[in-house]
């Protein structure tokens, strides 16, 4: 089935099968490396995206389900080759050590700080409840989600 | 090699009855969060997909005279958030708030929760409790069961019939409810261990209303009687809520499982009800 995907304002046009789980295409058949699995059974986040703004687990949608929505990955928060204020935000705080939940931590933290500018350690939380890092023990997550919403409500004021 | 799904994308619900009617095999999809491991896991084969997700009418909530109106294809999220069902019915945003994450809660649907019948699923209990209807229908016909007799028929089976798409879960509710909801889990948001949902009115000071349905324990949501029957005409007192509890804990079945005893289980029952009870009579208004 010819389907379309909108990924970071990109249009591809491909055919696929639709019940092919979301993760295969962004990464397999579209390249979007960012898109990692783990678990491939909706537990630990890091294949987590963003389909119209919000936080979805790409494992667990079909291609066919999402096709024409508006799709968005860590490919897309870096503009013009400068990392987003999230990205150094997380660098500068060490909030990952092996890296490959990461992905799926920064697109959560992106669509609840899209919501709430300012939220507190409960709401980031909640909102990273379905992200599993096995590596930092989650303070410096905390930290980096903190300092990032402090420099994006920087940027913008 | 496997070939390939024939996927469709009806735009309205006629189209997805006479659909699904013609491909009465055809698996329905809404939100994907326990079909994609269904899917995974082989137990369900996805040679049609029946995509319901653009029939926007089938997301609205709404409440009408006395009732709460949830589309099929509302999210938790949409629930947990919905303003309407905070004002009207918090215990649902409650339940809502705590399946799984917030990306699984993005995506997953009250529908496709409805027709899984997940026995440690948390609106079920809640949709027990309140006395709520699911309305379905058919290319043919149009359904509707009350989830307190014989919706969830068994471990992950409702009454749901394969040519039928639900369309909506109604609820009545009072302006007089007190209500209630708690769960145990392994971890904060996941199954529950034991759930329970409990509602509580009072007329002059006595009891004239309670609702108490436990989850997770057994094959099927199950209504505590005895100890609903109990609290009718009492005061309410911390002695009355302790006696219901124990009758709960008595009369609710409780099964097995290799990793919590019938006893531990069966202790929370009455723990959690308690709890429940506790709550629904705090929030009575």
């Amino acid at each position: 089935m010819i389907l379309n995907f909108k990924v970071n304002d990109t249009t591809h046009e491909i055919n696929i099968d639709p019940s092919m789980p979301l993760a295969d295409v962004l990464h397999d058949a579209l390249g979007y490396k960012s898109v990692k699995q783990s678990c491939s059974t909706g537990i630990c986040g890091a294949c987590t995206i963003r389909i119209n703004g919000e936080a979805r687990k790409s494992c667990l949608h079909m291609a066919g389900q999402v096709a024409d929505s508006d799709i968005s990955t860590v490919e897309g928060l870096s503009k013009n080759g400068a990392l987003s204020p999230l990205q150094e935000a997380f660098i500068e705080n060490f909030s990952f050590q092996c890296g490959f939940c990461t992905p799926g931590f920064l697109m959560s933290t992106a669509a609840l700080l899209a919501e709430n500018s300012n939220p507190s350690d409960e709401e980031i939380r909640d909102s990273l409840h379905g992200n599993i890092c096995r590596c930092t023990g989650y303070l410096a997550i905390l930290d980096g989600v903190k300092d990032a919403a402090n420099r994006m409500n920087e940027g913008s004021s | 090699m496997i070939s390939e799904t024939t996927y469709h994308r009806p735009d309205s619900l006629d189209q997805a009855c006479n659909l699904l009617s013609e491909n009465p095999e055809a698996i329905l999809l809404s939100g994907c969060q326990s079909l994609g491991l269904l899917s995974k896991e082989g137990i369900v084969s996805l040679d049609t997909v029946i995509d319901l997700n653009r029939i926007s009418e089938l997301r609205e909530i709404s409440y009408n005279d006395g009732s709460l109106h949830i589309g099929s294809l509302a999210t938790h999220r949409d629930i947990e958030t919905s303003q309407t069902v905070q004002t009207h019915l918090p215990l649902l945003s409650t339940a809502a708030k705590q399946i799984a994450d917030v990306q699984i809660r993005n995506a997953g649907t009250i529908g496709g929760a409805c027709a899984y019948a997940d026995p440690t699923a948390d609106y079920p209990p809640v949709l027990m409790a309140t006395n709520a209807t699911v309305h379905s229908v058919s290319a043919t016909d149009s359904f509707e069961y009350t989830t307190r007799d014989g919706f969830f028929v068994d471990y992950y089976q409702s009454a749901i019939g394969p040519e039928e798409i639900i369309t909506s879960i109604n609820i009545p509710l009072s302006k007089n409810a007190g209500y209630g909801f708690e769960k145990l889990a392994y971890r904060k948001n996941d199954r529950a261990i034991v759930n329970v949902a409990a509602i509580l009115e009072t007329k002059n000071g006595k009891c004239t209303r309670s609702d108490i349905c436990v989850a997770g324990v057994w094959d099927t949501p199950l209504i505590a009687n005895e100890a609903m029957e109990f609290l009718l005409g009492t005061q309410l007192t911390d002695d009355d809520l302790s006696q219901a509890s124990a009758m709960a804990e008595d009369e609710i079945l409780v099964c097995d499982d290799p990793l919590i005893s019938i006893e531990y289980r069966s202790a929370m029952v009455g723990v959690l009800t308690k709890k429940a009870l506790t709550t629904a009579r705090e929030d009575l208004p």
